[in-house]
């Protein structure tokens, strides 16, 4: 049996069988199947994530059989995509038809709907995470039927759908909505942490992407800023560091090429939140584990969704991560944090460490309940849970009573 | 020079263990071709203090690597780190234009590993253009007591 190891390489796990399907036929009759058996399916996307959400001891799915544009509509400004299709690739190709995205994450080798899937954001006060761009698409049930799903038919689906956790169904195809293809500027700056607080609501209104890190060994931060060229809060508390000025596609995207990993835990709590427990966080990690962690944090925005189990389910939210080296212990440095992030009504990252449980969980996200009614609409038998999910969701395993049935 | 630095010839980069056969004085300054210095240096002492007092990032604890590339050709810089009980860590990497210098806070080395701070250590630079290396300590875990060190470049102009 072959093994999987995520990219960070802290989760690691033996398929009974991966698949590549090449059709939807194909797909539909091997979630069936596993169905009969008793077995699950989990996708797997550009195995990014590191939280459980991967691992399953049956069936893995790849989706490279599904990828590239399927087609667009420049005046209506959407356009639909293989749900395998790698954001990267996704970006060139809108380019190429004078469409973009309105918003990427740093990154963007993940594919598009394992990104949306785990609740995957950028940054900017008025920007959603990027499953908000999903607005349709074709997808395999538990039951193994091919559906076609768009917010014109089923807004509250689609809601469910955007950050579903690969619980609701397998994407084949995502319709995105999008903007025309438009120019930024990104401008970095080196600054002091005083400077950076003290102009922190300024700095979130004033540009339609911020973000900071913040370096615990030197106690200093790295905004970035990504406008229309021409706007933007002026700085003059910070040294200039980067400043250019290209396409979406090509000033969006950073940190592509990082050869050295890291694990991550990030919680998003209210936007009014966000600087005292920044502060609480800090202090944590100076009096605690600056001797042992000199990975940055970062601070992001994102704004407030319908999206059930996105981090911004309902509220205007910032995001902090926590970063640490690969190679280092992250377990105990992670359990120490992570009550801080809760204590500021934090929601997890759903592909990312953390440890909550249903019953943390659910007292989190309004519309908790209504999500788990349509998870089991879609998919009765539970064929997409796998332990991970289980916990997540308070479903009992396979075989205990009230689980879902098999 | 207030600590245990020193230089090595300019033998071919590669097992860090060659070094116990090539130390050589480390009072004696070499001009090499092109440029001023020598192609690897070791810096045994380092031990960034966790503690600081005062305004960051200017008053934090650190530790330093000064490096001069004197020579007019780009300089391809490797850095390892040791430990009395963990494997090393590294290569940090990164370069030095001609006829520039630049300084590295040790503290603030995540790649490919943070560098824990109040642990032992030992610098191992490797360079394929000569260069000079120095090596600073600032320590200001008591206010009254804070002080810099610094391994100085030996020279007899």
């Amino acid at each position: 049996m072959t093994q999987i190891v995520n990219w960070s390489g802290s989760v690691r796990f033996r398929p009974r069988r991966i698949y590549q399907p090449s059709e939807e036929g194909e797909l539909a009759a091997l979630v069936r199947r596993a169905r009969m058996e008793g077995r699950q399916v989990r996708v797997l996307g550009s195995s990014h994530s590191s939280s459980g959400i991967l691992e399953t001891p049956d069936y893995v799915v790849t989706m490279g059989g599904f990828r590239g544009m399927a087609a667009h509509d420049s005046r209506a400004h959407e356009a639909s995509f293989g749900s395998g299709t790698i954001i990267e690739q996704a970006l060139s190709e809108l380019y190429g038809v004078d469409l973009a995205p309105t918003n990427t994450g740093d990154v963007t080798t993940q594919t598009l709907v394992g990104a949306f899937a785990t609740g995957t954001h950028g940054t900017g006060r008025g920007l959603n995470v990027l499953a908000g761009m999903l607005v349709g698409g074709r997808m395999v049930n538990g039951e193994g039927e091919v559906v076609e799903v768009s917010i014109e038919e089923d807004e509250e689906f689609i809601n469910a759908a955007r950050v579903g956790l690969g619980a609701l169904g397998i994407f084949t195809q995502v319709r995105l909505r999008l903007l025309p293809g438009y120019r930024m500027r990104r401008r970095e700056y080196c600054a002091p942490l005083e400077a950076t607080m003290a102009h922190l609501d300024e700095l979130v209104a004033g540009n339609r992407h911020f973000d900071f890190y913040w370096y615990p060994r030197a106690d200093v931060c790295k905004l970035r800023m990504l406008d229309a060229p021409g706007a933007g809060v002026k700085v003059d508390f910070g040294t200039l560091v980067e400043d250019r000025t290209g396409w979406a596609h090509q000033v969006l995207p950073k940190h592509n090429d990082l050869i050295y990993k890291y694990e991550e835990m990030e919680y998003g709590m209210p936007l009014e939140a966000g600087r005292e427990c920044f502060l609480a966080v800090r202090k944590r990690l100076l009096e605690k584990w600056r001797a042992q962690v000199g990975w940055r944090v970062l601070w992001r925005t994102i704004a407030a969704d319908n999206t059930f189990l996105s981090m911004a389910s309902g509220r205007d939210t910032v995001t902090i991560a926590l970063l640490q080296n690969a190679t280092l212990p992250h377990k105990d440095y992670f359990a120490d944090m992570e009550p801080i992030l809760r204590d500021f009504g934090g929601r997890p990252h759903w592909g990312k460490k953390h440890t909550l449980q249903a019953e943390a969980l659910r007292p989190l996200y309004p519309r908790w309940d209504r999500f788990q009614e349509l998870r089991r609409r879609a998919d009765p038998e539970g064929v997409f849970l796998n332990d991970y999910l289980r916990g997540v969701f308070g479903e009992e395993s396979p075989g205990e009573a009230g689980g879902v049935g098999r | 020079m207030t600590e245990g630095a020193f230089q090595t010839g300019g033998a071919p980069l590669g097992d860090p263990g060659a070094l116990r056969e090539q130390a050589v004085d480390p009072t004696r300054v070499e001009k090499h071709p092109g440029g001023l210095g020598r192609m690897r240096w070791v810096i045994p002492g380092g031990c960034a203090p966790m503690g600081s007092t005062g305004g960051e990032p200017m008053f934090t604890s650190h530790e330093k690597l000064c490096l001069l590339n004197a020579g007019k050709r780009l300089a391809n810089i490797r850095i390892t780190v040791f430990f009395e009980r963990e494997e090393p860590i590294g290569p940090f990497i990164f370069t030095i234009g001609g006829r520039r210098m630049r300084q590295v806070r040790m503290n603030d080395l995540i790649h490919p590993q943070a560098i824990p701070l109040d642990l032992p250590y030992a610098v191992l630079v490797e360079s394929d253009e000569p260069i000079v290396a120095q090596f600073t300590r600032m320590d200001t875990r008591q206010r009254a007591n804070a002080s810099g060190g610094t391994i100085a470049w030996p020279t007899t102009g």
